[in-house]
């Protein structure tokens, strides 16, 4: 599908697209892991924000400096970075969204040759004061996207970028829709490539091909989809590895909850808010990942998605030595159990053997819930 | 229908594993023939060759119908099978063939373990597997035998009667054995050494089988099953006899098998 | 080398196992008569706590108590027959153990802990403290406050936090008192506050002296010393008693560096401690001393130079963004490296803790700059501090071996 192609294309030469944007605008490019990040603030000032990405491998490079026993996703990140592959960012936004993240920033001001690096602090609480702080911390990323890119960031500009993200974010919401149908019209593999591609470029150049594709699922009669109908619950599940594996192993991905996927775009900016407040209050509430409290509302998103979606049950892959996971999730699926979703926790890394291993257990429970016995 | 006119309906179930292939044909309710075979060669080649042994072996008829199910971590090379299912399912559904009352299933095998709770109606509940690591398997045990210099056999009888043996503390498989190594330099007994390595690995197994709940029966499979001493120490540990099959390595393909004659059953 | 407890020099040191009984028996105690208890997770501001009349619990101390009498792994092996992963926290393990299986261990230590009323953490160091105590929430019914603080990974160079960080600390401080004050339907007394505020700050400047005092040679008291009397100073900070307690040991100290005590016959080397020690085999931190090797100093839990301010709430805080308390890579590298060099150290050992990802994060850069930098040989060891399963002997011996000789090389003690 043509459409479809251009998304793919983006995510596999991510390096060459944003070094050819910057050499054909002259722009300058901010790298980030999390979408706590708020990007419209880089996206005013004429930036491109873009998610790092991990991928799978070995990396022994990463050893002499961060040891084994630690989130695969960060490492393989920093794996990238020390290898060159992301000399060209003029910016990196360092989120505290949790304890590795956080730690990154020195690793990867000391040893990588990104041109800055910036810690975003990301408050563990969701009340008044942390409001009032975040609101504060939004200023001082203001003034580093400011001083990085030389040039000031007016509240008009800022109006306008939400705008388009808002407009992007509608676009998503109604793409995921189209999901609702029995069966969906597009794989879990297809939109997680579709959204990872979103990432990767200014949000305006999406909205077309996200146009685009729209009318072409739209119109799709054949059906995209076979397999048991799942809801992916995780954290940074960027690993497209791991969409393709789920469903190859007779899973359909209908909906998800993930960093990189619906709590990414779900809740759009209130635009009758002054730009900066409405900015702080969205990024602060958005739904929280599992390192944030209070947790309430990530449940109540899971079970609701998990409803309309018709999931039959629901997938959580959690990163080795995610701590805020490992502590998180028993809680998390004995709830959805309670509500009827059976669920499957299933722990992941980037190395190559790491996914086959978990072949049995996946199969294993998508027969059982199926009801194929 | 189960016979038309001279032709036999048969059915049955292989299991693909990592290290060894299982076959299982049957007739109604009635188990023909069973065979295990050890190999490195893949899964498409051995299924036909050890199929048609079969069927020379048993006499049967060209015309005979033979409703094929696979099963195992290499299922989708055996691509002449008629079906295919996920290898816990057929274990359950194996075990629970053997014994009616079965409620726990725990298959102990060479790369891993998994234990699976089965409801009344034969229905598979909740299953655990364990984590990446080696100890509480097949080949921990057989690295043991090397150390320990002893086959599983002799394992069995030296830990015989020792009720507690010596702690061992690594839970990672690589350092115990070490651990292992120093305590026989250190003249520690080997019959105590052999009952802590048991209780080593019966540690590993009840992170398991405490993650599904352990109900009465409770049927042990796979290779490692045959280890009477290991056995014995885990019935010990969890206070209550276990049933293991006289051949607890064919149960997945027995699963399997069956797995066929209800689809057949079904159409 | 087989596990085993450590020697100690001081006095003082050799009497801080009261404080450990009297801490348990004390919360055990307010259980019986219906005072209130609270489940404590380390940096929540303890003067707060006392004035309420609190009897405070510390799991992570249990863990660490636990693990000294070598019971410890066995309530971990119960937290994962649970359904606990492994990688997690081993504090956590050996209290979640004990909290779901009480008779994991035929007598738990000092009594186990006593049930909490309430629980507060911060929300510093580690992301798995909140998650831990929303947990026990959760199991045991009972409410949980979290003192939500900013990330000073950044402020640790300056110790100057700017006006937002300061604002949400002390919001949060306040916060954590209105919680107190409605649970326990008490009034905050703010005059024994106060009181308490300068006894912490009288605590906090005679540790500050020790540590100076460390810095001579002959060293006066060893890490063996220091582990085992930080009791105190972690869990009585606030208290009039505390601060007596580190005055009778910088009396002591005093006495020894002007007498030239010293811990070994003849000090030939001093080796540092980086990180979290094995509470399983403290008698790894004498190991050296058969050799002439002083283990002369260590990083954690210091109690460093910071600015003050007349108003207890901006104390708390500039208290909890001073240099050095981050534990941001930059951080620690920083410290090891000024601590390398203030305390003339010949040799580092990084405790790799394997549960403890914080805590072990910024040991192999440490182990970068310390060679690399200031060419003072390291050693990497890998284990846990509460987990004695994850402790390898025979691994432990040769590299320790190994390190020691090439300490003992470059110091010219050795052809």
């Amino acid at each position: 599908m043509e459409s479809f192609n251009q998304f793919k294309n983006i995510v596999e030469s991510r390096h060459d697209v944003a070094v050819k944007w910057k050499n054909s605008t002259g722009g300058k490019v901010f790298g980030q892991f999390c979408r706590y990040v708020p990007e419209e603030i880089v996206h005013a000032g004429g930036g491109l924000p873009v998610f790092v990405l991990g991928q799978m491998g070995e990396f022994g490079n990463v050893d002499k400096f961060v040891q084994e026993n630690t989130c695969p996703y960060m490492r393989s990140c920093f794996a990238a970075g020390l290898a060159g592959e992301y000399d060209y960012l003029d910016g990196l936004v360092v989120t505290h969204a949790c304890d590795m993240m956080a730690k990154m920033h020195d690793f990867w001001r000391n040893r990588t040759r990104v041109a800055s690096v910036f810690l975003l602090d990301f408050p563990h609480k969701i009340n008044e004061s942390s409001l009032i702080y975040f609101r504060n911390v939004l200023d001082r990323f203001r003034g580093y996207v400011e001083e990085t890119l030389k040039t000031e960031i007016t509240d008009g500009a800022l109006k306008e970028s939400i705008q388009i993200y808002n407009e992007y974010r509608r676009l998503l919401r109604e793409l995921y829709g189209l999901r609702r149908r029995d069966p969906s019209p597009i794989s879990g593999l297809e939109i997680h490539t579709v959204v990872l591609a979103t990432l990767l470029v200014r949000k305006e150049a999406a909205i077309p091909l996200l146009n685009d594709l729209l009318k072409e699922v739209e119109e799709r009669r054949d059906s995209r989809l076979s397999g048991v109908p799942i809801l992916v619950s995780g954290t940074d599940v960027d690993n497209l590895v791991l969409y393709s594996f789920l469903e190859d192993c007779g899973a359909a991905i209908v909906a998800d909850d993930v960093c990189t996927g619906s709590r990414y775009f779900w809740k759009p900016v209130d635009e009758k808010l002054k730009p900066m407040d409405a900015l702080a209050e969205r990024y602060l509430t958005n739904i929280p990942c599992s390192r944030t409290s209070p947790s309430e509302e990530r449940y109540a998103h899971i079970q609701e998605l998990a409803r309309e979606f018709k999931a039959k049950g629901v997938i959580m892959p959690i990163m080795d030595f995610c701590d805020a996971h490992m502590f998180d999730a028993p809680y998390v699926l004995e709830k959805l159990n309670e509500r009827g979703f059976p669920t499957l926790k299933i722990e992941i890394d980037y190395t190559k053997g790491g996914l086959e291993q978990l072949r049995p257990n996946v199969e294993a429970f998508l027969e059982i819930i199926s009801g194929e016995e | 229908m189960t016979e038309e006119q001279g032709k036999e309906i048969l059915f049955s179930g292989i299991d693909i594993g990592t290290e060894t292939v299982n076959l299982v044909i049957m007739k109604e309710d009635e188990i023909l023939h069973a065979h295990t075979e050890v190999t490195e060669e893949g899964g498409f080649i051995v299924s036909q060759r050890l199929l048609d042994q079969a069927k020379r072996k048993l006499m049967l008829p060209a015309e005979s119908r033979m409703t094929l199910a696979a099963t195992g971590i290499g299922k989708k090379t055996v691509t002449f099978a008629q079906k295919q299912s996920s290898d816990m399912v057929c274990h359950a559904r194996g075990a629970r063939w053997l014994f009616p009352e079965a409620r726990t299933v725990l298959d102990i095998g060479a790369s891993g373990n998994r234990a699976m709770s089965v409801n009344k109606a034969g229905k598979v509940e909740k299953f655990a597997l364990n984590s990446k690591c080696a100890s509480g398997t097949g080949s921990f045990l057989w690295s043991m035998t090397k150390v320990i210099e002893a086959s599983f056999e002799e394992m069995t009888l030296l830990s015989s009667g020792i009720e507690h043996g010596t702690k061992i503390s690594n839970y990672c498989a690589v350092f115990a054995e070490s651990e292992v190594i120093s305590k026989i330099h250190g003249g520690e007994p080997k019959p105590r050494i052999v009952a802590g390595i048991y209780d080593a690995v019966v540690d590993r197994l009840l992170e398991q089988l405490n993650r599904i709940g352990i109900k009465d029966e409770v049927v042990i499979t796979g290779g490692v099953a045959r280890n009477l001493g290991l056995i014995r120490a885990l019935e010990r540990r969890i206070g209550r006899k276990v049933r293991v099959p006289q051949d607890p390595q064919i149960v997945g393909a027995l699963g399997a098998a069956l797995f066929a004659r209800a689809e057949v059953g079904q159409e | 080398m087989a596990l085993k407890g450590s020697s100690k020099n001081l006095q003082t040191a050799m009497e801080a196992y009261k404080w450990v009984k009297a801490g348990y028996s004390n919360a055990h105690r307010a259980k019986e008569e219906g005072r209130p208890v609270a489940w404590l997770m380390f940096g929540v501001p303890l003067e707060i706590i006392y004035t309420m009349g609190i009897a405070p619990v510390f799991p992570e101390n249990f863990g660490a108590l636990a693990a000294a009498k070598r019971v410890g792994f066995q309530y971990c092996e119960a937290a994962e027959q649970e359904g606990f992963n492994k990688q997690i926290c081993s504090y956590a393990r050996t209290v979640m153990g004990l909290t779901i299986h009480p008779d994991a261990v035929p007598e738990a230590p000092s009594g186990g802990l006593a049930l909490p009323d309430l629980l507060i953490a911060p929300t510093m160091v580690c992301d798995l403290r909140q998650k831990w105590f929303e947990d026990v929430a959760r199991r045991l019914n009972v409410p949980a406050f979290f003192m939500s603080v900013p990330d000073h990974d950044l402020t640790w160079r300056t110790g100057r936090p700017d006006k937002s960080q300061m604002d949400l600390f002390i919001s949060e401080t306040k916060d954590l008192i209105r919680f107190l004050e409605e649970a326990l339907n008490k009034k905050f007394d703010y005059d024994e506050f106060h009181q308490r505020m300068r006894w912490s700050n009288e605590t906090w400047d005679t540790r500050l002296e020790i540590l100076e005092l460390r810095k001579n040679r002959p060293a006066p008291m060893a890490s063996s010393d220091y582990f085992a009397s930080i009791y105190p100073g972690m869990t009585g900070l606030g208290t009039e008693e505390a601060l007596g307690f580190y005055k009778r040991m910088l009396d002591e100290v005093r006495e020894r560096v002007e007498k030239k005590i010293s811990v070994i016959p003849e000090e030939k080397f001093r080796l540092m401690w980086s990180g979290i020690p094995m509470w399983f085999n403290l008698g790894l931190l004498n190991y050296p001393e058969q050799f002439g090797g002083v283990m002369a100093i260590e990083t954690n839990y210091q109690a460093l130079p910071r600015e003050r301010s007349e108003d207890p709430f901006e104390d708390l805080a500039l208290r909890y963004f001073h240099k050095n308390a981050s534990i941001a890579v930059d951080s620690q590298v920083d410290l090891a490296m000024r601590f390398a060099r203030d305390f003339f150290i010949d040799g580092v050992i990084l405790s790799y803790t394997q549960s403890c990802r914080p805590f072990y994060i910024f040991q192999a850069e440490a182990r970068n700059n310390l060679q690399e930098k200031l060419g003072i040989p390291c050693l990497m060891l890998e284990s846990d501090m509460a987990d004695e399963r994850a402790y390898s002997e025979g691994q432990v011996r040769t590299r320790m071996d190994a390190f020691l000789e090439v300490v003992m090389k470059q110091k010219g003690l050795k052809e």
